[in-house]
C-alpha cells in the first residue's frame, strides 16, 4: 500500500461536510447526504436509511447500525412436505444484519427477525439528525452467508432444515440506523424491544 | 512495511505520526480528521478502572497474611509504585452452522477448588454447560474470546480471572487513546497474533457440527493493574492490585522463617528418636558375641538392618537440612494465599516432599 493511500480525510466526497463516526469505527456517516462511507480495502459508499422512532416519550440517544440487504432467497429441497411447510413462511425480502458486536447475538437476532418480518410497518425518518451512532465493526463481507443462516434459522421453525439448500443474491445493500435509548438498560425505539448486553 | 518517518497528511502534506490506538487521527497542522486504512491495524482498548480503590487497606491485608514474616509490616519500604496495562487479545466474530444433534457446548468453565502452591493439581473437572437447542439446529451467534498477549507475567489463576473480567465487561471498554501514556506503562504484546487467530478459530471449530467462521476480528484489550514494589531485608517483593475489581491479584511476600526452622528441628528429632527406637528393638536381645559366634544368616540380617536404618536416618537429616535452607514466600493470588518455595532445592525427589509439607501447613482460600 503506498503512503498516499494510507490515510483518507474524513470528509464527504459530495458535500464536503465532516463525516460523523467513532474513532474505532470502520464506517462514517454524512447525515447531510444520507450516506455512509465504509473503509475496507477500497472505499465503499452506501446509502443510509434512518428509521423513525415510534415509541413515544423516549429521547433518541443513539442509533444501532445494521446492514440492510434486499434480495431474493431461493430454497432447494427434494422433500415435498418441506416445500409445502416452507410455503407457510413469510417472504423475507429484507434482512437486517448487525454491524456492531457489543450487543449479544441473541438480542440482535431477535431484533433482526422483528425488523425483517415487519419491514412494511417501519417508516423512514425525514428529519436530518446528528445523533450518536454505535461504531461499525462488521465489514460488509460475507453478508450473503450470514443472511442465509438467518433465513435458515427462520425456516427451521416450519420444518427440519437438514438437507435444505438456500441461495441468496443481494440486489441492494444499504446501511440502516435503528433508534435506541438508554433508559433502564437499552431499548430499541421502533418495536420497544429491550436489549441487554450493551 | 510502512516507512514511519515519511508519513504525510493527504490534505496539507505535513508529517504525521503513525496511529497507535485508533484508526482515526487528527493532523496537527491542518486539524483534519484522517482515517488510517491499513488492513492489519489492531484497535486497542483499555478496560475501565474501578473508581475508588483503598490501596492502604489492601496492602495491609496482604502483609497480615498467615506465615508472612512479622517484620515485613515494620521494615518493608515502598520503593516504587507503577500503574501498568497488561495486554490481552480479544477475538470477536460471528459463527454459523447447522448442528448434527440439538446440543451445543457453550462454555467450558474451569473452577479451581484450592491452590496448592506450585503443585496446583486440585482442579475441578471441567464443567460443561449445555445449551439445548430445542427448536432449531441452526447456529448463528457472536463469539468473544480472550487470550493473554504476554507470558510469564502473572500466575495462571489471576490471568484466568482477568480474562473472565474482560469478557463480562465489554461495555466498559474505552479507547486506549484516552489514557495518558505518562501515567500508565503499556506492556507490549509478545505472543504473535497469528497464533492467537489460529487458536481462536480452532476452538470455535472444535465445538461440533459444521460450524464455520463468518467473521473474525482481533482487538487488543489492556487490563489495568498497579504494582507496589517493596524493599525488605536486602531484597525486593511485589504486590499487584487489580484496578478493575479493586482487590489484590498477585503478591509474593517473604515468609516467616521460624516456622521452617521449627519444622526442620522436629523432623530431625523425630527421625533420630524413631530410628533409635527401631534399632534398640532389633538389637535389644542380641550381643556382639552372638553375632560373631557363627550364626552367619543372623549376622547378615542385622548388618543390613543397621545399614538401611543409617541410610534412612541420613536421608531424613538431609531433608530437614533442605527444609531449613530453602527460601519461602507467601504467594497471594485471586484464589487465596499459599506458601511457595523459591528456587531449586538441588535434589529433585525432595521437591515433592517439600511441596507436600508446605501444602499441609496452610492454605487460605478467602483472604480478601
Amino acid at each position: 500500500m503506498s503512503q498516499s493511500k494510507l490515510f483518507s480525510p474524513l470528509i464527504c466526497r459530495y458535500c464536503g461536510n465532516d463525516l460523523v463516526g467513532d474513532n474505532l469505527s470502520i464506517g462514517f456517516f454524512c447525515f447531510n447526504c444520507r450516506k455512509v462511507f465504509i473503509f475496507k480495502k477500497e472505499l465503499k459508499e452506501l446509502e443510509c436509511v434512518i428509521f423513525k422512532s415510534v415509541v413515544e416519550d423516549k429521547k433518541t440517544e443513539f442509533y444501532l447500525p445494521f446492514y440492510l440487504l434486499k434480495g431474493e432467497f431461493e430454497i432447494f429441497t427434494k422433500e415435498e412436505f418441506k416445500k409445502y411447510a416452507f410455503k407457510k413462511a413469510r417472504n423475507f425480502e429484507y434482512v437486517f444484519i448487525p454491524a456492531f458486536f457489543f450487543l449479544k447475538s441473541i438480542y440482535s437476532e431477535n431484533l433482526t427477525f422483528k425488523l425483517s418480518l415487519n419491514y412494511e410497518k417501519i417508516n423512514e425518518d425525514e428529519n436530518i439528525r446528528n445523533d450518536v451512532v454505535l461504531p461499525i465493526f462488521l465489514k460488509p463481507v460475507g453478508l450473503e452467508r450470514i443472511a442465509i443462516f438467518y433465513y435458515l434459522l427462520y425456516l427451521d421453525k416450519f420444518a427440519d432444515i437438514t438437507g435444505v439448500k438456500v441461495n441468496f443474491v443481494i440486489r441492494n445493500l444499504k446501511m440502516s440506523l435503528i433508534p435506541a435509548a438508554r433508559e433502564d438498560g437499552v431499548k430499541e425505539l421502533i418495536f420497544g424491544t429491550k436489549l441487554i448486553g450493551l | 512495511m510502512i516507512n514511519v518517518k515519511g508519513l504525510k497528511c493527504p490534505s496539507c502534506s505535513s508529517p504525521i505520526k503513525l496511529p497507535y490506538t485508533s484508526r482515526v487521527i487528527n493532523c496537527d497542522y491542518c486539524n483534519k480528521r484522517l482515517f488510517f486504512e491499513k488492513e492489519d491495524f489492531v484497535l486497542k482498548f483499555y478496560l475501565e478502572e474501578k473508581k475508588t480503590v483503598d490501596f492502604k487497606d489492601l496492602i495491609e491485608k496482604a502483609i497480615s497474611q498467615k506465615f508472612v514474616a512479622e517484620s515485613v509490616k515494620k521494615e518493608a519500604i515502598l520503593v516504587k509504585r507503577k500503574k501498568r496495562a497488561i495486554p490481552f487479545y480479544l477475538i470477536s466474530g460471528k459463527r454459523g452452522g447447522i448442528l448434527t444433534d440439538c446440543e451445543e457446548f457453550l462454555n467450558h468453565k474451569r473452577k479451581t477448588i484450592y491452590t496448592l502452591g506450585q503443585l496446583d493439581l486440585a482442579i475441578e473437572p471441567q464443567k460443561i454447560e449445555k445449551n439445548f437447542e430445542k427448536n432449531s439446529r441452526v447456529i448463528l451467534s457472536d463469539f468473544n474470546y480472550v487470550y493473554e498477549a504476554v507470558s510469564d507475567i502473572m500466575d495462571y489463576q489471576s490471568l484466568d480471572r482477568m480474562r473472565e473480567n474482560i469478557k463480562n465487561r465489554l461495555d466498559g471498554l474505552k479507547s486506549l487513546s484516552e489514557i495518558s501514556r505518562e501515567d500508565v506503562e503499556i506492556i507490549l504484546p509478545v505472543i504473535p497474533i497469528e497464533n492467537i487467530i489460529k487458536k481462536g478459530v480452532d476452538t470455535q471449530l472444535l465445538k461440533g457440527g459444521n460450524i464455520e467462521i463468518l467473521e473474525i476480528n482481533i482487538y487488543l484489550v489492556y487490563y489495568p493493574v498497579e504494582e507496589f514494589i517493596f524493599f525488605y531485608n536486602k531484597g525486593y517483593f511485589k504486590i499487584v492490585v487489580d484496578l478493575v475489581e479493586g482487590d489484590i491479584c498477585y503478591g509474593l511476600i517473604p515468609a516467616e522463617r521460624k516456622w521452617f526452622t521449627f519444622l526442620s528441628l522436629f523432623v530431625s528429632a523425630f527421625s533420630g528418636f524413631f530410628i533409635g527406637r527401631f534399632l534398640r528393638t532389633v538389637f535389644g536381645g542380641v550381643s556382639i558375641t552372638d553375632i560373631f559366634s557363627g550364626f552367619t544368616i543372623i549376622a547378615t540380617f542385622f548388618s543390613y538392618a543397621l545399614f538401611f536404618s543409617s541410610l534412612l536416618f541420613s536421608a531424613l537429616l538431609y531433608f530437614s537440612f533442605v527444609l531449613m535452607r530453602a527460601n519461602y514466600a507467601v504467594e497471594i493470588t485471586k484464589n487465596g494465599s499459599s506458601i511457595r518455595r523459591l528456587g531449586d532445592v538441588g535434589v529433585p525427589f525432595l521437591k515433592k516432599f517439600l511441596d507436600f509439607l508446605l501444602n499441609l501447613m496452610g492454605v487460605d482460600k478467602n483472604i480478601l
